[in-house]
């Protein structure tokens, strides 16, 4: 097919679309009813979810220490909390300062791109977040050799087929960025 | 401006701009079920900028953009819409010119062999947009559209030529 004759056949489905309905008032007034988010809201409301769920284990910290004035790990338990929190708003205000109408596409793929490399930075690195966490809230407590074997067993168990299925994304993800990377190439 | 005024202001103008989004939605959907999905996720993010539009830039810029940023970068399937409103399009339905139906047949196969951005450029050259026009939607400079445009071109021509 020559390019003309591409362009013949693009011509071909816009007096097809002239001719049917495509869309009218009740449709789109339904469009807009539906109880649906767009993909760019949905994550955002993960994500706010996300930083929800930091506010009450912060606040839950912070109400342990004045039932029981126990300080301790607990200091350490809401640094980390509080990290996460940092984290979870840094997430969601990336997100929510998306507007699609103001980004080029290559900007829009670019912003998503990234998104989707902070969420697999994310997976990757908490077991090296949670582990040394775990050593230091046992820090000072009796020594069980039990409690080590079942958190080592949990990581051999839980961490390679979380990372197998990581891989995939993260291979997809480096092809979207050569995408880009070829397409902004002069 | 209250919210039904809004929404009947918002409903003209994606009325009178449904085949823009339709061929967007065409050039990138996997198949029929994939098109009312995504035209949806368009009509939905269209609705959401729409408050904050001023009119900086033509109307048929501001949907291209938003349409082809939910298209390329900001869709995904299904699990958003518990409801899809099906829209109402057959480009199966015209038998006596099957010619016509098989080249937009085979326009449908050799585009969706392209990549994403690629896909971008070559709808934004079958709506004869200006090379300026492209630029300013794709983020490329007008030099680098050009240069783009034709090695998706030649690519297009390798494949028809198979």
């Amino acid at each position: 097919m020559e390019l003309e004759e591409l362009k013949a056949s693009w011509n071909v489905l816009n007096e097809e679309l002239k001719k049917q309905t495509v869309l009218n008032r009740e449709m789109a007034m339904r469009m807009l009813r539906n109880k649906g988010e767009s993909a760019l809201s949905s994550l955002m409301l993960w994500e706010g979810f996300g930083v929800g769920v930091a506010v009450v284990l912060a606040l839950s910290g912070i109400l342990v220490y004045l039932l029981t004035h126990w300080l301790g790990q607990l200091l350490l338990g809401e640094f980390v909390v509080l990290l996460i929190l940092a984290w979870q708003l840094y997430k969601y205000c990336f997100l929510k300062n998306i507007r699609l109408e103001e980004l080029s596409v290559c900007d829009a793929f670019l912003r998503i791109n990234k998104y989707k490399k902070m969420l697999i930075g994310e997976i990757f690195s908490t077991p090296f977040i949670l582990v040394p966490w775990f050593f230091v809230l046992d820090w000072g407590q009796e020594f069980v050799w039990g409690k080590w074997i079942f958190m080592i067993i949990a990581c051999l168990i839980c961490v390679p087929p979380l990372y197998m299925y990581y891989w995939r994304r993260i291979a997809k993800l480096r092809q979207s960025l050569e995408e880009l990377k070829e397409f902004e190439a002069e | 401006m209250d919210r039904q005024e809004l929404e009947k202001a918002f409903i003209t103008l994606v009325e009178d701009n449904k085949r823009i989004i339709y061929k967007v939605c065409y050039v990138y959907a996997a198949d029929k079920d994939g098109l009312n999905d995504l035209y949806q996720e368009v009509v939905i993010n269209l609705w959401r900028a729409y408050p904050r539009f001023r009119g900086e830039c033509q109307v048929s810029t501001w949907i291209y953009r938003i349409s082809l940023n939910t298209c390329v970068s900001f869709y995904r399937k299904s699990k958003s819409h518990p409801e899809v409103v099906p829209i109402s399009v057959d480009l199966e339905a015209f038998p006596e010119e099957e010619s016509k139906t098989s080249q937009l047949r085979e326009l449908y196969r050799m585009i969706n062999c392209l990549k994403q951005l690629e896909r971008a450029l070559i709808l934004l050259w079958l709506e004869e947009k200006s090379y300026q026009e492209m630029a300013e939607i794709t983020g490329l400079s007008s030099n680098n559209v050009a240069v783009k445009l034709n090695r998706i071109k030649e690519k297009l021509k390798q494949m028809s030529n198979r």
